[in-house]
This record gives structure tokens, C-alpha cells and sequence, in this order.
């Protein structure tokens, strides 16, 4: 591998992602993902602040702020509880009284404090409106991300064009260029949705203050990217190894969707099944907005272990494939 | 650039402009009938739309109407010229329709600002892909252009 190949070609990569059509797509398709949950979560809290005053108080800067606070602290009080519930880890069996000799209060006890702990930092501690609109693209992302890289590799072997860069660089340099690339292409599109969201967000509502909310979507955007990453290996495996961009395309899909439907569907019968999760992220990842930094570094040591476990099975494809 | 090689991402740049200047043609329909139509419409929220349209003047009105027209028409006109990459057809107008859906999403937002229509989801949807089609006409395909 040639440490200036692989610049060369991730350079190259990045540069002109958007010249085709699934780059713009992808472009397009985040920043209108950002913004159409962004305007979910905005749309009630501005309705009911405009309903809360009356209009002439309302269309001063003060009285919409302050209707507008008043709302997001009305709803963030119900949804505070469904948040906690959403993160909570323990188990859903119905499990029996505990049994003698154990402590009372068990480990869903202190699943439960924890959980509300955490839905307090993200909603109260934090802007809650945007800690609401990380959480849903911390679940709808993944989805998203194989629009960006389904296509890393698999139409250029499918169209064997690949063979006349192999005059000029080896396959591993090839191979990491252009995962490169794409991850720098994915720092660009996340920073651009981060900044989309906090502009609509501070243009639309007064209520938080730019400095906080600034620095909640620098690390929300921040743990969106290592999020991504690896899914972008697992898709860069899959491209590898198919035969064709739409087959790619299909399966990076049903991977990254099945995976979290097959857990939450076979844990109904059988509980451990929910451990399917930990096969990529999804079963650790909201971890990356928790108020703990020990669980945030294990949990994204946990996406690094995954995106270097995933780019060494689509390297070791790659290499030995008919290309 | 060599003629018949035309990016993917300028095909894909293309059918967004057909869809979006439709899109917007079809809104700027459907603000007129609201205007003409607006007291049999009972929800509170377009309700208020409609009275914010019916409190504008004749010479609002004809500016909100013309430069939405004029946007969606240059949006499918260069739409066809970045298909065909030519230089006038396609980058100018291209450009030219970008600015203008600016101007047309300006004028509506003045006319509809404290109501539902107001600044809002559609308005950033409305400004971003003119600013991108901006950028990436003068920068990223901005050699494409070869006839």
C-alpha cells in the first residue's frame, strides 16, 4: 500500500463524489432527512407557543421566547418519561419477584435511575429540542448512510474499470482511497446537516441561547460521524463483495435495517435475541449522547472495533476478488 | 470535457430542477386559489394564510405570482440545458433561476411571515437547492458546459 496513492485517490474521491448522481443524491437526501425531523420536533412547540399568548404579545421577540420556553418545558415533562423508557436497558421480560437472598432492588432499578438520569441531561441539561432531533437521526442515519456507500466500489468492478487503475495503484491503496474519501465526503454532509439543523433551529426559535446550542451540535454531529463509520466499512464489505451496485445497494439496506428488526422481533419470543444489535451499533449507540463520558468513549471504542473488524473482512474481499 | 460525457450528478441536478420547478408552480397555484378562495377554508392555520394573502396589495400579489412563474419556468428551462450542457441554456439560466427562486421565495415569505406559510421547513427546502445549484454550477460542473 502507498500512503500517497491512498491520499491521491481519496482526494480525487471526495472531490468529486457530487459529480455523480448518488453523491448529490446522498447530499440532498441528509439534508432533507435534517430537516424534516428537525421540523417535526419544531412545528408542535411553535403552534402551541402561537396558541399560549396572545398574537400581539406573540409577535414580539420576548413574548414569542418566552411562550415558546414555556411549551418546550410543558412537552419535555411527558416526554421526559418516554425518552427514559426509550433508553432504558433492562430487560423486557416479564421477569419474577426477586428471588430470596437478593437485594430488592435489582439491577432494573438502577437501569431505571440511570435511564432517568440520562433522558434529564439530554432534555433538561441540554437544548431538548436538538437532543430530540440527535437521538431520531442517531436512528434514522444508519439507514442513510448505505445511499452514500453502496456504491464504493461495486459498479466499477461490475463494469471492470477497475482493472485499468491497477496499472497505476495496488488494490489496497484502491481500497482505502476511497473509503477514505467517502468518510471525508461524510464529514462535509454531516457538518453541512449539523449547521443546517442549529441555523433553522436558532432562525425559527428564540429560546436557546447560539453558544449552547453551537456546542451540542458540535458533539452531536461529531458522534454522528463515528457513528458512521462503521456502517460505511460494512458497506464498503458489501460492495466489495458484490457483484453489481444495485445488489450492493439492496443488501447494505436489508443489513442495516434487518439487523435491528430481526433483534426486536426474535427477542419477543426469545429474550437473548436482542443481542442481534451488537452485531453493528444499534445496540450501543444511542450510549453516544449519554451523559457519562466513560460510556460515550465505550461506546464509540465500540464502533471503532466494529469499522476495523468490518475494513479488514471488505480488505481481505477486495483483495482476492476477480476484478 | 468531451461532449457526451455528461456527470451523473448533472442529470441527477436536471430532474430535480423538472420536479422542483413544478413543485413550486403548483404551490404558487395553489397560494392563488387560497387567495381567491380563502373564506370557505375553515382551518385555523391555512385559515390565516388565506388572510394574509387577501391583506396584499394588487402590485404584492402580481410580484409573488410573476417571479414564482418566472423561477419555475427558468428552473425547467435550464433543466433542459444542463441535459443538453450548454453554455447559455444550462449554466446561465441555471444561475439566472437559482437567483430568481430566491427572489420568488423572498417576496412569498414577506407576504406570509407570522402565519403558517411563514419562514419555515418549506422556505429552507425552498433557498438550499438554489444555493446548492449555485455552487455546484459554478464550481463543480462548471466545465461541463461544453456546447
Amino acid at each position: 500500500m502507498n500512503r500517497r496513492h491512498v491520499l491521491q485517490i481519496a482526494g480525487y474521491a471526495s472531490r468529486t463524489s457530487v459529480r455523480g448522481g448518488i453523491g448529490l443524491v446522498f447530499l440532498l437526501l441528509s439534508l432533507t432527512l435534517g430537516l424534516t425531523v428537525a421540523h417535526v420536533m419544531l412545528q408542535p412547540v411553535e403552534r402551541a407557543a402561537r396558541r399560549a399568548v396572545n398574537p400581539a404579545l406573540y409577535q414580539t421577540e420576548e413574548g414569542r421566547r418566552n411562550a415558546e420556553l414555556r411549551v418546550i418545558e410543558d412537552l419535555t415533562k411527558p416526554a421526559k418519561g418516554v425518552v427514559s423508557w426509550m433508553l432504558s436497558t433492562k430487560t423486557t421480560s416479564d421477569e419474577p419477584e426477586p428471588r430470596r437472598g437478593r437485594r430488592p432492588s435489582g439491577d432494573n432499578d438502577d437501569a431505571d435511575v440511570e435511564a432517568d438520569r440520562w433522558a434529564e441531561f439530554l432534555l433538561e441539561e441540554r437544548p431538548a429540542l436538538l437532543s430530540g432531533i440527535f437521538l431520531i437521526l442517531l436512528f434514522s442515519w444508519p439507514l442513510v448512510v448505505s445511499f452514500g456507500a453502496f456504491d464504493l466500489y461495486a459498479s466499477d468492478i461490475a463494469s471492470r474499470q477497475l482493472r485499468y487503475q491497477l496499472l497505476r495503484a495496488d488494490r489496497s491503496s484502491i481500497y482505502f482511497g476511497r473509503l477514505l474519501g467517502l468518510c471525508t465526503t461524510l464529514v462535509v454532509v454531516l457538518t453541512a446537516l449539523g449547521l443546517t439543523v442549529t441555523l433553522y433551529l436558532g432562525l425559527k426559535l428564540g429560546a436557546y441561547p447560539w453558544s449552547e446550542m453551537l456546542a451540542w451540535t458540535a458533539q452531536g454531529t461529531l458522534m454522528l460521524i463515528v457513528l458512521s463509520l462503521p456502517y460505511v466499512a460494512l458497506c464498503g464489505w458489501i460492495s466489495a463483495a458484490a457483484g453489481g451496485s444495485f445488489t450492493s445497494l439492496t443488501l447494505s439496506s436489508v443489513v442495516i435495517g434487518g439487523v435491528p428488526l430481526v433483534a426486536s422481533l426474535g427477542s419477543l419470543s426469545f429474550d437473548a435475541a436482542r443481542y442481534v444489535n451488537w452485531l453493528l451499533p444499534w445496540g450501543f449507540q444511542s450510549r453516544l449522547l449519554h451523559h457519562d463520558p466513560v460510556q460515550i468513549g465505550l461506546a464509540v471504542f465500540g464502533c471503532l472495533l466494529q469499522t476495523a473488524v468490518f475494513v479488514w473482512l471488505g480488505h481481505r474481499t477486495f483483495l482476492r476478488r476477480d476484478l | 470535457m468531451s461532449e457526451g460525457t455528461r456527470p451523473g450528478g448533472l442529470t441527477a441536478l436536471a430532474v430535480l430542477n423538472f420536479l422542483l420547478g413544478a413543485q413550486h408552480l403548483l404551490h404558487t397555484g395553489g397560494l392563488l386559489v387560497m387567495r381567491f378562495f380563502g373564506d370557505r377554508i375553515k382551518p385555523t392555520e391555512v385559515r390565516e394564510m388565506a388572510d394574509a394573502l387577501n391583506a396584499a396589495s394588487p402590485l404584492e400579489l402580481i410580484a409573488l405570482v410573476a417571479s414564482s412563474a418566472i423561477a419555475s419556468v427558468l428552473m425547467v428551462v435550464a433543466g433542459v440545458g444542463y441535459l443538453q450542457q450548454r453554455r447559455t441554456l444550462g449554466r446561465r439560466i441555471g444561475n439566472l433561476a437559482s437567483l430568481t427562486m430566491i427572489v420568488a421565495v423572498a417576496v412569498e415569505q414577506n407576504l406570509l411571515s407570522g402565519t403558517d406559510g411563514g419562514f419555515g421547513f418549506r422556505t429552507f427546502a425552498s433557498v438550499l437547492y438554489p444555493v446548492l445549484s449555485l455552487v455546484l454550477l459554478n464550481t463543480t460542473f462548471k466545465e461541463d458546459f461544453v456546447r
